[in-house]
């Protein structure tokens, strides 16, 4: 939260100018005025013990040190994806045929579009099993239903 | 050579005469359905072939994955309705719903084969709905090509159909095969590939006509 450095009304948004007094408003002097009166400072103030504000300070420094690498790197933390939904779609294709192939061959376009390595292997490995389980299915199926159909012809 | 063609045939497929076509009152290796998928598997590879996107490697989007997959309903519904006896389906019919199931497989063949795990994925395969469209329209090449009642016309279907057999059979072992043994050569890999095709196309055709055994 911003304030006027003049009237000390409290400002919304980016504006340049104070809308009720109209001075000029400095970004920096604000951001700078804003850390002075931060908590960091009063504590250190309260205890004077000197270990005590060198861990302190040590432990800010980590943090900070921590922060740059994350926005260097640019890798949001992404959950690994949960077995069970791994398990799951990898019975489904079996135990529904058709249906659980092309439910797997959807799922693994999204897992395989998603930049995750885990999911992307997951994913090739989900759509390799849809596609064979898929062709296996068309020969299967003609031999199948041959051997229901045919009896019936001939009877 | 027919005996060979036909038992390539039995591999995957009945071989039932009242569902096949027959071109100069010879039958066709396949039944209907099954030419109109291998057909259309081999019009999809033959496209993407053509418009040099073999080499692609990026999963098509939502989008166009529904389309496909839209595609593909046709013909579970064709042929559980007419396993369970609800109605009788034609020939046609059987090729169309057949054809539009095996027209967009070979985008996903082409997609497991080049896909990367480790680095980026930019060449696309379906780049936009007009794709989807022509691969559509290429049924009715094929349905000409199927009415045109010539000696050499069968000869040309059998041997596209049946050749289609081993290529798919094939690439879905060579990827296999990439993917258990990764430090394998490329050659040898397809070698092997191919003697896995052969074995289980012989495989499934020996066990067809065993089965069918009594039947015919």
């Amino acid at each position: 939260m911003n304030y006027c450095r003049e009237c000390g009304k409290i400002l919304e948004g980016d504006k340049e100018e104070c809308p009720f007094c109209g001075t000029k408003i400095d970004i920096m002097t604000n951001l700078e005025s804003t850390v002075g009166e931060g908590s960091i400072s009063d504590e250190v103030k309260q205890n004077e013990e000197s270990p005590a504000i060198e861990n302190q300070f040590s432990c800010v420094n980590y943090e900070d040190n921590n922060h740059i690498d994350y926005k260097n790197t640019e890798k949001p933390p992404v959950k690994p994806l949960s077995n069970w939904i791994k398990v799951l779609l990898s019975f489904l294709i079996p135990l529904l045929p058709g249906l659980g192939s092309i439910t797997g061959i959807i799922a693994s376009i999204i897992f395989m579009t998603n930049e995750d390595q885990d999911r992307k292997t997951f994913g090739y490995a989900l759509l390799s099993f849809s596609i064979i389980f898929l062709v296996i299915i068309c020969a299967c199926c003609m031999m199948l239903g041959l051997l229901t159909s045919l009896p019936e012809m001939y009877s | 050579m027919k005996e060979l063609i036909y038992f390539m045939g039995r591999s995957v497929c009945h071989q039932f005469p009242e569902r096949s076509f027959f071109i100069q009152g010879t039958k066709m290796p396949l039944c209907a359905r099954c030419t109109g998928i291998y057909l259309g598997m081999f019009l999809g590879f033959l496209y993407l072939y053509f418009r040099r996107r073999n080499k692609g490697n990026t999963p098509p989007s939502f989008q166009f994955l529904i389309g496909m997959i839209l595609c593909w309903i046709p013909m579970i519904l064709d042929g559980v309705t007419s396993y369970m006896g609800f109605r009788e389906t034609t020939n046609i019919t059987r090729l169309l719903t057949g054809f539009l199931f095996g027209v967009f497989i070979p985008v996903f063949i082409v997609l497991l084969k080049n896909f990367d795990l480790e680095g980026e994925n930019n060449i696309p395969i379906i780049k936009g709905y007009k794709d989807l469209l022509f691969m559509v329209l290429l049924f009715f090449f094929s349905i000409i090509i199927i009415t045109m009642d010539y000696d050499i016309v069968w000869w040309i279907v059998s041997g596209i159909t049946v050749l289609t057999i081993s290529y798919v059979y094939m690439q879905i072992s060579y990827i296999i095969i990439r993917q258990i043994l990764e430090s394998i050569s490329k050659k040898r890999a397809y070698y092997i590939a191919l003697a896995t095709m052969a074995s289980v196309i012989i495989i499934l055709s020996v066990m067809n006509e065993l089965l069918l055994a009594k039947y015919r």
